[in-house]
């Protein structure tokens, strides 16, 4: 199977130009049609998101050339614009679709949609009569990859936003976010969305302060929450999280006022997140048992900690994406073999067949019931024989096909044709060349351990017994 | 009757042995699946030790409780017992990793120690020592110091996830094998309510009897005076607690220190001439 991959993506083209080259979602099951039935094109996806649009095909010849078709559905020549675009074949498109997956290449790198975006794109792709022609295994590939990478670095597990980072930190002192309480000082937006990314998460009430009592009446009524009077912190006891985003000068909560909060908490902890320059938390009241204090600069340098560590999981995730494009073609690379092996056992089965005819007009003298016998032991036997001869070669085979290793597949063939020190003659390659032509094409499995076994021996077999 | 509690502890320490190491495998390479591995080998030998004990029971005539080597087997199997049970309800592999430690040391220094199982049944304990009150003194005791044991684990995590809260910048991503701070900080206090009417009953008991047996109780004995000063922490643990004041840090801290006092009383427990029941 001929993969090749074309595409466009922030690495290559700026928003400017990517654009360009978007595909609306209404647009693309007729692109796809227009794809499926172009000549030369077995099989046919299309990934078109904000950060990226690419085009993956699985074709018959080799070299085939995408640009006529990209004519076709962009309506216009693009061969123009190729320095925007990448193109991938083979092995090359294989790892930049398991990159894609695994969300190596997004602009946030370990961002969890793409993988999402690729699921909608392969559904696409079947609604219109796709995935039936070789791409279904890259693309089973390409999710199992990027769920391995996910599992097993680092990658999506470190916060990279601010908010998702405040979570984290609420997490390692409440666990569960599930009914606990939220209190927002000062209703503005940046603090808003703060307060809202905690609701998302399972917290269940939200209270908000004001200065401007209105205000936050407005965005309490938004998430059904209360408003408790600005300056009235003993009130503020009720909340386990305390976001506070003001434009104060000068502190708002003193060490002593979080002092008589946690004291009405009965000192269950309290985190405390201070997103406002200047602060509105005195800085000291971080020091009190039980209080956990983050002003905005702590907050960020864990998001630049964690994109840091990003990229050292990247290189693991590297690693993977490699072992896994090479574990694809090593399973490609067997469903390759199989008509070769088909072909070995049926140029046997054929030999066999014919000293079988051959042993017949001798058998003629025997007496009928003898004769029968004697066919049937004589059938079973060389049958035996044979799958015995082949079993080694044929293991061979298979094992240097999913190696992707020639010399050993030439070893495996003189082991088959050259047990003697005469010079291997070598009918093989080109009759099996012959035999792959003329065999039904093996469907592609899904999984490297699937590998077709079309048997012809066994029916043969069936069919003299 | 051959004796074969030894080969039965031997067993039982393989066990904790196996379960320590993988206990501390699953923390490096954070696979929970290895922890079920751990927590198995562990309740096998838990198993071992239990028939160990009853045993040396059975070969001695006794409760195994009169020798240094008897009460450890029977401390570290109360403590496996008691993880066993709070693992049902509550289960991060990381207390393991605090108190598998700690079984382990117990069984080894049961078989190992200057008066290992191997010298079981030399001599005949004391009459006094023949006693139902006497056991169940110890036994709720013990019960109590397995509690304790956990509330102790428990208190390290809670030091260990606050300090890793405090530092600057943070680290917002949850560690794999750190519990959330409430979390351990709830399982602590629970450990040690629980542990607490255990403690007191099983001292009660040995004030009562020492009274009834010599009417007067030597405050001088080293493990008496310690195990009675953990029983104050204690106390004032649980009671500023409920007072409000003590929770979080101030609390694991006391816990830790209510455990180190506990352990120096066990240790001197060579030292208690109260607590010996065989002549020397």
């Amino acid at each position: 199977m001929n993969y090749l991959l074309i595409g466009v993506s922030h690495h290559t083209a700026e928003v400017a130009r990517r654009e360009g080259y978007a595909l609306a979602p209404e647009q693309i099951p007729a692109a796809l049609a227009q794809l499926l039935a172009w000549p030369g094109v077995n099989d046919a996806l299309i990934l078109s998101t904000c950060n990226r649009v690419e085009l993956v095909f699985a074709t018959e010849p080799e070299d085939w050339n995408p640009w006529p078709a990209l004519a076709a559905i962009y309506g216009r020549d693009l061969t123009a614009n190729a320095g925007d675009f990448y193109c991938h074949r083979g092995d090359a498109a294989v790892r930049h679709l398991f990159r894609v997956a695994a969300s190596l290449d997004s602009q946030v790198i370990g961002e969890p949609q793409i993988l999402g975006q690729i699921k909608a794109a392969y559904a696409d792709s079947r609604a219109v009569g796709g995935m039936r022609g070789g791409l279904h295994p890259l693309l089973a590939r390409a999710f199992s990859t990027a769920k391995r990478v996910r599992r097993e670095t680092g990658l999506g597990r470190h916060a990279v936003s601010i908010s998702r980072t405040a979570a984290g930190l609420a997490q390692q002192i409440f666990g569960d976010l599930q009914g606990r309480c939220v209190l927002l000082i000062g209703a503005g937006e940046t603090g808003a969305l703060a307060a809202s990314h905690f609701l998302r998460q399972g917290a269940s009430r939200l209270l908000v302060a004001s200065r401007t009592p209105e205000h936050a009446a407005a965005l309490a009524a938004q998430h059904h929450g209360a408003v408790i009077p600005f300056g009235a912190w003993t009130e503020a006891a009720a909340a386990d999280i305390i976001i506070s985003c003001t434009g104060a000068t000068r502190p708002i909560l003193d060490r002593a006022a979080v002092g008589a909060i946690l004291a009405r908490r009965r000192a269950r902890p309290l985190l405390l997140l201070d997103i406002a320059v200047p602060r509105d938390i005195a800085p000291d009241a971080g020091q009190l048992d039980n209080a956990f204090l983050y002003n905005i600069d702590d907050l960020r340098a864990a998001v630049d900690l964690n994109l840091a560590q990003r990229q050292q999981e990247a290189v693991r995730a590297e690693a993977l994406i490699e072992q896994e494009t090479a574990k694809f073609q090593r399973a490609a690379r067997g469903v390759q073999a199989a008509p070769v092996i088909s072909a070995l056992r049926a140029q046997c089965e054929q030999i066999r067949r014919r000293e079988m005819e051959r042993l017949s007009p001798k058998l003629a003298r025997l007496p009928e019931d003898q004769r029968a016998f004697v066919e049937a032991w004589v059938d079973t036997f060389s049958h035996g024989l044979m799958q015995k001869w082949l079993h080694r070669p044929l293991t061979a085979i298979k094992a240097a096909a999913r190696a992707g290793d020639d010399a050993r597949l030439v070893a495996a063939l003189d082991q088959l044709f050259a047990p003697s020190t005469e010079p291997a003659p070598l009918p093989l390659p080109a009759e099996a060349a012959e035999a792959a032509a003329t065999a039904p094409r093996a469907e592609p499995a899904a999984d490297d351990d699937a590998r077709t076994d079309p048997s012809p021996a066994r029916s043969a077999r069936h069919g003299a017994g | 009757m051959v004796n074969f509690s030894l080969f039965w502890a031997r067993m039982a320490l393989s066990l904790y042995t196996f379960g320590l190491a993988t206990a501390w495998i699953t923390l490096a390479v954070r696979r929970q699946t290895l922890f079920r591995l751990a927590r198995g080998a562990v309740a096998l030998g838990f198993c071992f030790q239990f028939v160990s004990l009853v045993e040396t029971g059975v070969v001695t005539g006794h409760f195994p409780i009169t020798q240094y080597s008897e009460a450890s087997s029977l401390l570290a199997f109360l403590i496996v017992a008691v993880f066993l049970a709070a693992y049902r309800f509550y289960s991060p592999p990381s207390l393991a990793v605090v108190v598998f430690p700690l079984v382990f040391a117990l069984t080894l220094t049961s078989i190992y120690g200057s008066d290992g199982v191997a010298r079981v049944g030399v001599g005949s304990p004391a009459a006094s020592v023949r006693n139902g009150w006497i056991y169940l003194h110890a036994v709720l005791i013990f019960l109590g110091y397995a509690a304790l044991v956990l509330a102790f684990a428990g208190g390290i995590l809670f030091l260990l996830a606050e300090r890793r809260l405090r530092q600057r910048p943070p680290k917002p991503s949850p560690s794999r094998w750190l519990p959330p701070l409430e979390t351990l900080d709830r399982f602590s206090y629970r450990a040690l309510l629980i542990g607490f009417p255990l403690l007191t009953a099983g001292l009660a008991i040995g004030l009562y009897w020492a009274d009834a047996m010599w009417g007067t109780l030597d405050l001088s004995d080293p493990k008496i005076a310690l195990t009675l000063l953990a029983w104050v922490v204690y106390l004032l643990l649980l009671f500023s607690r409920w007072s409000g004041g003590w929770r979080g840090r101030r609390a694991a801290y006391a816990t830790v220190l209510c455990f180190v006092i506990a352990a120096a009383g066990w240790l001197t427990g060579n030292a208690s001439g109260l607590h010996h029941f065989f002549p020397r």
